[in-house]
Formats: C-alpha cells, structure tokens, sequence
C-alpha cells in the first residue's frame, strides 16, 4: 500500500541520522581494531579478530536500542503531528523492529560463523547456550539465528515500551523500569549464566521471551495507536 | 478601497457600496467587468462567501450580471439604477440626520436652508 | 449532516482541565475564527478536533463516524502550527520536513509548496534550529496550505510573522480557500486583522464555548449601550448583557442581543447611546465578564 510505503519512508528519513552516528561509531571501531591487528603479532591477531567479532555483536545491540528509542521519542511523536494513520504507522514500528532484527541477526551470524570456523583454526570456547558454534553444522546455526533474532526483537519491543512509557508518562518511569529489568536481571544472573553457556532451560527461556514479545508488541500497538501529541 | 469594522453596516453591504461608487465614479464603466469573488477576497481581505453575498447583492439589484464562465459585468442601465436608489434613501441617510442634529442644538428649517443656499460648490449652484 | 461534532467533551490533564464539557458543531466548508485568551483552550481544542488528542470523556464525530481510532478521518485533517517541539527534529531542515510531510498527507500539493517557499523566502536548507521564530511559523504554514486536508486547522498563524507576511498569508489562505474550499479553523489573537475572513465564530474561555455565532449576526447584535444606569438596568432586562462597566450615575452595557428599530426609538428619546462594537472589543468585554464571575 502506497500509506505504509510513504510511513515507512518517513521512518527512515529519521532515521537516517542514527545509523550515521553507528556507522562512524563501528568504523572508527573497525579502524582501531584493524590496526592493531597490523601492528601486532600472529597470536595478538587472533584475539583481536574475536574482539572485532564481538564488538560487531555489542554495535548490532546497540544500534537496535538507539534505533528503537529515537523511533518513539521523535519519529513516532512527529508524524502523529502530521496526522499519519495510526494502524498504518504502529504496523510500521512492528515491521521495521523484525526487518531490523533480522537484518543484525544475519550480520551477526555471519560475522561469528566466519570468525569462529574451525578452517581458521581459531581455539577458544566457543560454545554458546550449549550449542557448539564451531561447527559447521548449518541446523545448529540456522537455530541460533532464529533464537538470536527472537531475542533481538524482544529487546527491541522493550525498549520501545521503555521509551513510549517515557514519552507518555515522564521519564522517571523509565527509570523506574530499567531499575526493574536490571535487578531481574541481577536475581536472575546464576541461571542466566547457566543458560548462555549450557543451554539449561532453553525451552522454558524461549516459551518465557515469546510471551512477553507478544505482550510488549501488543502494548506499543496500542500506545501507538492512542498516541497524544502532548507537546 | 476600505473597510470599516466598526460600522453598523454588514460587510457585505460596504461591499456592493463600494462597488456601486466605482461604477458612479466611472472608475468601471457600463459593460466592463466587475471584479470577481476570488479578487475581492483577496483584496480585501474577507470570507470569500462574504465576498459574493456583495456581489450577489448587486446582481438582485440589476446593477451587475453574470455572464457565464466569463465573470460579472456592469449592466448597461447601471448607473441610473444607482442614482436612482440612492436618490430614494438620499433623504433618510443624510436629510433626516441633518435635521435631527439641528433639531438638538436649535438651528431651524429656515437657517439650514440659508447655509445650503449659501454654499458655494455642489450642483445648480444658481438656484 | 456531515458536520464535526463535539458531544460533552472533557479534556482534563494532571493540572488542568482544559476542555469542559463542550458540545458544539463545526459545520463543513467554513472558515471558523477561534478566539480565546492564553489557556483558553484554544490549542487543546484544535489538536482534539485533529485526533492528535482524545477526550477524557464525551466523543468527538463526523456524521455518525466517531474520531476515535478512524484513520480516515485522522488522514483528512491538518493541524498548523507556529512551531515544532520535537528535539529530534530540531536538526532537519525545511526541505526533510516537507518531503515528510508530502508523504502523510494524502493530497500534499508539492507545486504549491514550491510556489510557497519562494512567496516566504524561505531557506529550506537550513537547520529548523537555526531559523528565526517566523520561519517557524511560515513552515507550519506551508504545512496547512500545501497539505490540502479537508479540515485545515492553523493554531496562531501568525506569530512571529511581521504585518508583509501577515497579509501574504491572508492573501493566500483566502485565494486558495476559494478555489479550494474546505473547512478550516483558525485560532487567534489578533482579531481585527482576522475577523472578516471569518464566516463563524467560536470564543472560547476556561476550556468552555462562550459564542459560537455568524459573524454577521455578532455584527448585528452587538452593541455598546450608554446611558443612566437605572434606566439602563430596567431597559435592558431581557436582553443578553455580557458586560457592565459602572461609573457613577453612568453605565456602559455591552449587549449582544437583537434591538428592533422602536427599541432603538425608545433609547434615543431617553437620551440612551448606542453604538457597533468590534469583533475584539466584544471579545475583551466578554472575557472580562467571565472574570467578574
């Protein structure tokens, strides 16, 4: 539909300025690390390979939550101003979270596959949630994309809910709720461990982030919208 | 051509007034075109329903006609027509107010004659 | 009828209510004046009637369409205003800002647009941020214009404006209104400049609706009547005063209310004044009599 094309077209132009920022930020990164790649020896060489493959893994992070809060603090405020359909544009938000999602997903895993491919003869751990990504196996890679781009799309639709929350409300709520997530996080943080590195309780922790995507997504529908323009 | 806010006559009416005097003026002649509502507006700054109320009223009166896809004209007549309205209403509008205020500060019928008569410009200034 | 209607709507915020229990129709294809003083309500009123707000009780329809989650009918408005308060947005230029725009508005004039950049002389390559509070206004008035929305809605278009652009603007909202007609609602302060382009007008005070009349029929019934206070009091009993000034034995009423011609007689035998009062002089002896209250 030529609305939802425009919508998204717009979301874009806003976001263009963010993805500069990360674009500089991941450069300057790939810069530094390669050359200290060049500048040092064999064995130095290979950790700073996986550095660069974990920075690349943190930006994807990063890049998703920026992208998400500058989304609902100016994206989202303006074309409600411009009285942009609302079913059209938080169908938008949800389409552009999963193609965002995705997209890093694809980048990351290929990025870590490459790194961590026994042909490179790189030796370190390189299990992750009780998989081992060492090996070729392309099953075990195609599950921990998926996995990895369930999880990626859940981050994004809290963080929008944070930050639509802050839009709304104040941001002393948002406050409030990373105060939240983090001390979850904290009483959470022995089996979280045991999750990352031996897979204990996947399926409990998938079940577990597909609930709460749903709710978050079904909650910034509705945000969106019944959005008010209160500046 | 200005308006005035203040008076007690619509808008519309100063409107097709100052139209009126154009055509006396001969600043528009019989058969010329009048200005449109989209020209009006726009000069003058009104609604534009306003506008054609003005024109509309000049329309009723025979004084302008519409000429279609063409815009509005001054009829042939259009002049007469004027004066003559104006004539019937010239006592009410000016003569009547004249004398109510010389009533107020006691000048008669006889002195207000005396100062027309005394009055060096105007028409048939000989009589 | 098709019209826009507001039925017992309130809008209330933490700290205030700004919309009290207002029912009132806003009838299509007309140029409506919205007068108000600061906080009247009048901003909170145009952003609710564009569905960028929504009532805390009461509804707002069109017909028999409520406002509500209707996405057609968000799509067919515009709401102009004198300035952008997003931080994010503080960074683009003119040019990001209407390529946006040409993209919501589904009957975005892009031509038009371009015709008014230039009328404006407006620098659409500079940051919003670094414009002059004018330039603020003229955008969002491009906005309006360019945007062709059925229902036009321009909060204070004037601000920051100097009286060249002011009549510019005047200029262009009424040509285009013509050739385009639409329904349009503007709210204002300066009421001389504005008020014959107005074919309705709305006066608004606290958050509830004070007037809401043709202009010609406020023209007609409004007047300043002076005279001895007593007589004034027994003359005018049955009539709508909206103000009483008092000074000594002399009363000033503003009356808005239908005088016949032996009711205006009666007043010159009894040495009682009357004149036309101004669309912003009612307006202020209107306010002022809310306030007394």
């Amino acid at each position: 539909m030529k609305i939802s094309k425009n919508i998204r077209k717009s979301l874009f132009e806003v976001e263009k300025i963010s993805l500069l920022i990360i674009s500089v930020v991941v450069l300057v990164n790939l810069g530094a690390n390669g050359l200290v790649v060049l500048l040092s020896d064999a064995e130095a060489t290979s950790y700073f390979i996986q550095q660069l493959a974990s920075n690349i893994t943190l930006f994807g992070f990063i890049y998703l939550m920026m992208y998400s809060i500058n989304q609902a603090i100016t994206a989202i405020p303006f074309l409600v101003s411009l009285n942009c359909r609302r079913k059209s544009l938080a169908k938008n938000v949800m389409f552009n979270g999963l193609t965002r999602s995705l997209f890093i997903t694809l980048i990351i895993i290929f990025i870590n596959a490459i790194v961590f491919a026994p042909e490179i003869g790189l030796d370190s751990v390189t299990g992750i949630i009780g998989f081992n990504i060492s090996s070729n196996n392309p099953v075990i890679l195609l599950t921990i994309a998926v996995i990895f781009c369930m999880l990626l799309y859940f981050i994004y639709s809290l963080t929008t809910f944070i930050s639509l929350l802050g839009v709304k409300y104040g941001w002393e709520y948002v406050l409030t709720a990373v105060f939240i997530i983090l001390g979850t996080c904290f009483l959470l943080f022995r089996p979280i461990v045991l999750l990352f590195i031996f897979g204990r309780q996947l399926n409990l922790f998938i079940f577990l982030v597909l609930i709460l995507t749903a709710i978050f997504s079904l909650i910034n529908y509705r945000s969106i919208v019944d959005f008010e323009y209160k500046y | 051509m200005e308006l005035d806010n203040d008076s007690t006559v619509p808008i519309y009416i100063q409107i097709a007034e100052m139209i009126e005097d154009q055509i006396l003026r001969k600043i528009i002649k019989e058969g010329e075109k009048v200005y449109s509502t989209n020209e009006l507006s726009v000069l003058l700054h009104v609604n534009p329903a306003t506008a054609r109320k003005g024109l509309n009223l000049l329309v009723d009166e025979g004084i302008i006609y519409k000429k279609r896809g063409m815009g509005m004209f001054v009829r042939e007549e259009a002049v007469a027509k004027i004066k003559s309205k104006r004539k019937k209403s010239f006592f009410n509008d000016y003569i009547l107010t004249m004398l109510q205020e010389g009533e107020k500060i006691r000048i008669n019928k006889k002195e207000i004659i005396e100062m027309i008569k005394s009055y060096k410009g105007g028409i048939g200034n000989n009589g | 009828m098709d019209n826009w209607r507001f039925e017992g709507v309130t809008k209330a915020f933490e700290e205030t209510t700004a919309i009290d229990n207002i029912t009132l129709e806003i009838e299509k294809n007309k140029i409506y004046g919205l007068i108000g003083r600061n906080g009247a309500g009048k901003t909170t009123l145009l952003k609710l009637l564009a569905s960028q707000l929504q009532p805390t009780r009461g509804v707002i329809k069109k017909g028999d369409a409520f406002l509500r989650h209707n996405d057609e009918l968000t799509g067919q408005a515009c709401l102009a205003r004198e300035t952008i308060n997003i931080k994010g947005i503080l960074n683009f230029n003119a040019q990001k800002i209407f390529t946006i725009a040409s993209r919501i508005y589904p009957k975005w004039d892009n031509d038009y647009c371009n015709r008014l950049i230039r009328e404006f002389n407006l620098d659409i390559k500079k940051k919003y941020i670094k414009l002059s509070k004018g330039m603020h206004t003229v955008i969002g008035l491009i906005i309006g214009l360019a945007g062709r929305a059925p229902l036009t809605l321009f909060d204070e278009p004037y601000v920051g404006l100097d009286p060249v652009y002011r009549e510019l603007f005047y200029e262009l909202l009424v040509d285009d209104y013509e050739k385009n007609p639409k329904t349009m609602v503007i709210s204002s302060h300066l009421i001389n400049e504005l008020e014959n382009l107005f074919e309705r007008v709305l006066i608004i005070e606290q958050g509830k609706i004070l007037l809401n009349e043709d202009l010609e029929t406020i023209k007609n019934k409004a007047r300043i009547i002076t005279g001895d206070r007593n007589i004034l009091e027994q003359v005018l009993k049955n009539k709508r005063v909206v103000h009483k000034q008092l000074t000594g034995r002399m009363a000033e009423y503003t009356v808005l209310d239908t005088l016949t011609e032996q009711e205006l007689e009666l007043f010159k035998q009894r040495d009682i004044d009357y004149s036309s009062i101004d669309l912003q002089k009612l307006f202020v002896n209107l306010a002022k009599g809310v306030e007394k209250q």
